[in-house]
């Protein structure tokens, strides 16, 4: 098979932060279908330049700005490919194990807020390597986070939205 | 540390989405892998974005008092010119500043805007959450080819609801002769709704999945126009393709007929199944030579040998989109993914894998599509060793490339 055939640290890399880096570009994008794409292409990418983005000081950043750099070139080419395609397109009951109102707590979160959640807390970044993926100071992260986690709690505590908002 | 709780329950509320593509496709170096590969071949995909359907939808309703679907109103409202602007930004990408807004369909607290750049016309329902960020219910994208030139739809599109509280919407655009004449629709429940009109255009939304059943105007010279809706207007018989079931088979939803079809030729591919199974795509190259219609994708499907009686068994709806506005002359490949057990022993001679499932419809070639009315009899390119119900060991997608 071809993972037999594959880098076995990439393969370990792969098997690791996959999950991590996907949730992270899904919830930085909002746009669940666009970020497989992204995050899948991110990944062929890190596997052609393996040699170099191993060395890299934080692979999983690397990967999460190439798919993020993806996702907002390729926006207009998907776009065009699709002749229709709604966003909301499935009607299954939603799964009971699932913080539902946490998770749209998040969803519903500024755009810069989850953009930093995404990176710090679902792909486990670091302050200055989120930093540098968004391209904004680590103390701003820092402040994002805070900011982000402060509307969280207030909302879990059952505040109205818009007092904290 | 920031709450080192809530940052744990964060983490933990996205633990159930997956990238299950396997490392196989990153590695090959054919080509990049398709999303119709990730949609087929991966399950985890499909409670993904359910949940995320599910969030922005519900979103309206718990964040927006008085809902943004409570504040509906069947004819159109007073445009918000600064929904207008912020939906541009949320609406469209960065690098589409040539866009331009043909229509603003306001209907209470929401608003569907259709823009236009070039022969792309973006739609989009956008409204104001509680905090006062712009937000998008659903959008979608659609080229014109050709568009409609007379009084006609050109795109109808729906976002199916998961609940009966939480319908979804339903939109559609198309062109009229003159912006004297207001639009009037009639859904199939009988609602009536007055459509926005701008240059030739008109634009409505509604939230349920009420198609529409006619529609009327007025001209030039104020002679008044009805548009019976293709799904109710055009009666289709049987088309060549419609098999005749031994079973029962449920309609699969939407509005589309099996005559209105074109049969291809399915081929078949290999995909990648874990060790202790095989997984085999079948595509369905399928084109609309009738009216535009809603495709569903459908729940069950028919399976049966060579020479056999068709049985009724379930499927799994892949993919982001199970239910498609097809229009006319489109093409649409469908995909089944089937996959059953092959038997593998460890080096203990432990069988690897979930073993076979209890009934098994075994060497299947044909399959039974059904679709709103009528269904189609596919000769598969392939021979399925095994089908189940329970689970279920086929799921369908749409192919989009």
């Amino acid at each position: 098979m071809a993972s037999e055939q594959a880098d076995p640290d990439f393969a370990t890399f792969y098997r690791l932060r996959k999950d991590p880096v996907y949730r992270a570009v899904l919830l930085a994008t909002k746009q669940p279908e666009r970020a497989e794409d992204a995050v899948a292409e991110a990944f062929t990418k890190a596997y052609a330049n393996w040699a170099r983005v191993s060395h890299h000081p934080a692979p999983a950043a690397w990967v999460i700005r190439s798919a993020l750099n993806s996702f907002r070139s390729g926006w207009r080419v998907w776009r065009r490919e699709l002749p229709e395609m709604p966003d909301v397109a499935v009607a299954v009951p939603p799964d009971p194990g699932l913080e539902s109102d946490l998770l749209l707590l998040i969803w519903r979160l500024p755009a810069r807020q989850r953009e930093v959640v995404a990176l710090r807390l679902l792909a486990d970044l670091d302050t200055r390597q989120t930093a540098a993926v968004l391209g904004i100071s680590p103390k701003t992260v820092t402040v994002h986070l805070h900011r982000a986690l402060g509307q969280l709690r207030a909302a879990l505590d059952g505040s109205d939205y818009e007092e904290y908002a | 540390m920031d709450d080192p709780a809530l940052q744990r329950r964060v983490v933990r509320a996205f633990e159930h989405f997956g990238f299950d593509l396997p490392l196989e496709a990153i590695v090959a170096p054919a080509r990049p892998p398709s999303r119709t590969w990730l949609r087929v071949a991966t399950a985890v995909a499909v409670p993904l974005v359910v949940v995320l359907a599910i969030g922005v939808l519900m979103a309206r309703q718990v964040a927006t008092p008085p809902s943004v679907f409570g504040s509906w109103q069947a004819a159109p409202s007073l445009a918000d010119p600064k929904l207008a602007a912020a939906a541009r930004s949320a609406c469209l990408h960065d690098g589409d500043t040539g866009a331009t807004l043909l229509i603003q369909d306001q209907r209470g607290l929401a608003a569907a805007l259709l823009f236009r750049e070039g022969s792309d016309m973006i739609m989009c329902v956008a409204f104001f959450d509680a905090t006062g960020e712009v937000q998008t219910a659903t959008s979608s994208g659609t080229m014109l080819s050709p568009e409609t030139t007379t009084f006609g739809i050109d795109s109808l599109g729906r976002a199916p609801g998961f609940s009966p509280s939480n319908p979804g919407m339903t939109w559609l655009f198309g062109h009229q002769p003159t912006d004297a004449g207001v639009v009037s629709l009639v859904l199939e429940d009988g609602t009536k709704v007055k459509a926005s009109s701008s240059g030739g255009w008109f634009l409505a939304w509604w939230p349920s999945d009420q198609t529409v059943a006619s529609m009327s105007t007025l001209d030039a010279l104020g002679n008044s126009l009805t548009v019976v809706a293709p799904e109710t207007s055009i009666e289709l018989g049987p088309g060549p393709t419609e098999a005749p079931s031994s079973v029962p088979l449920p309609s699969a939803g939407g509005t589309c007929s099996a005559g209105q079809f074109v049969l291809g030729t399915p081929t078949y591919s290999y995909g990648f199944g874990t060790l202790g199974s095989t997984v085999v795509f079948v595509t369905i190259p399928l084109r609309n030579a009738g009216p535009s219609c809603v495709l569903d994708l459908p729940g069950a499907i028919g399976v049966a040998g060579a020479s056999g009686p068709f049985e009724t068994v379930p499927v799994d709806k892949a993919g982001t989109a199970t239910s498609w506005a097809s229009g006319s002359g489109q093409s649409l490949p469908i995909v089944i993914r089937a996959s059953w057990w092959v038997e593998v022993r460890d080096s203990n001679g432990n069988a690897i894998g979930p073993g076979p499932c209890a009934d098994p419809i075994v060497d299947v070639t044909r399959v039974e599509l059904p679709f709103a009315s009528g269904s189609t009899e596919i000769d598969l390119p392939t021979t399925w060793h095994e089908v189940c119900s329970s689970p279920a060991s086929l799921s369908v997608a749409f192919e989009t490339k």
